[in-house]
């Protein structure tokens, strides 16, 4: 890989000028997207080794089909795709998926913690650490879109197309992931 | 991932001097706002550090990885 003070970082943005094939570009595409990734990872599966080891296994398989990508989508959101992918494979292997009842889903939508919920944080050192265990009590559907949202650099087409779902659907769970994520951040907190 | 705008959070100083002397301890506590999840996390994620050993283990398998890989039969005879 090319050091980062190389200029063939792309941005996501201008595909056409970056030749995937050379393993030289890989440099850059790390150095763009190493962050969001690796938090993805990190966040979706709760430790920083695993997450490590799946950033970079994610970074190979893009490699491993760089030939698959033309360059016609953005490289940030298929590399988001393999992550969510592979993570979900992982999760799966390491332990079943959490079931929540219609009960839970009435108990986030009637809540009084709504869209007038303001975090307050006190303990930064601790953040990481409830936000974690929030995310991890609430649906993966509802996890995935946060964390997907949470990227600026990410449009709601794009997040869209990433999860595979239209950009009406996206808004409507959006909504619904806010609420399930407040009362669980308040139980963490 | 853009920066965060620091105007996206407010970021509250309360600040509590001691009346008096010069050099008077200061207790000052700080709290963060945020009105999204979405802006929460963001901070999170800004806050987490990326393992520096990650780039150069990701160089070292895509190295790998871009090797031509042994015809078959150097991999029966060697």
């Amino acid at each position: 890989m090319t050091p980062p003070d190389q200029p063939v970082t792309p941005s996501g943005k201008n595909n056409a000028r970056v030749d995937y094939a050379e393993p030289e570009a890989w440099g850059g595409v790390f150095d763009a997207c190493n962050r969001p990734i690796y938090y993805l990872c990190l966040r979706m599966l709760g430790d920083p080794t695993r997450a490590e080891d799946a950033t970079q296994d994610v970074f190979v398989k893009a490699f491993q089909s760089r030939k698959r990508f033309q360059g016609t989508a953005d490289i940030r959101t298929w590399l988001y795709r393999i992550a969510i992918n592979h993570c979900k494979n992982l999760n799966s292997a390491w332990h079943q998926r959490t079931i929540h009842s219609n009960a839970v889903e009435e108990v986030w939508e009637n809540s009084v913690t709504g869209d007038d919920y303001v975090y307050r944080i006190l303990e930064i050192r601790e953040l990481g650490e409830t936000i974690q265990k929030t995310l991890d009590a609430i649906p993966e559907e509802y996890r995935i879109l946060l964390l997907l949202v949470a990227d600026e650099e990410l449009s709601y087409e794009q997040v869209a197309q990433v999860t595979g779902q239209t950009v009406d659907a996206i808004r409507g769970k959006l909504y619904r992931a806010r609420r399930a994520f407040a009362v669980e951040f308040d139980k963490h907190q | 991932m853009n920066p965060q705008d620091p105007q996206k959070h407010r970021l509250e100083h309360q600040q509590e001097s001691g009346q008096g002397l010069k050099g008077d301890v200061q207790a000052r506590q700080e709290s963060l706002e945020f009105r999204t999840p979405e802006e929460l996390i963001r901070h999170d994620a800004q806050q987490t550090v990326v393992p520096a050993t990650l780039r150069p283990r990701v160089g070292r398998a895509i190295k790998e990885e871009s090797r031509p890989s042994k015809p078959w039969w150097k991999k029966i005879l060697g």
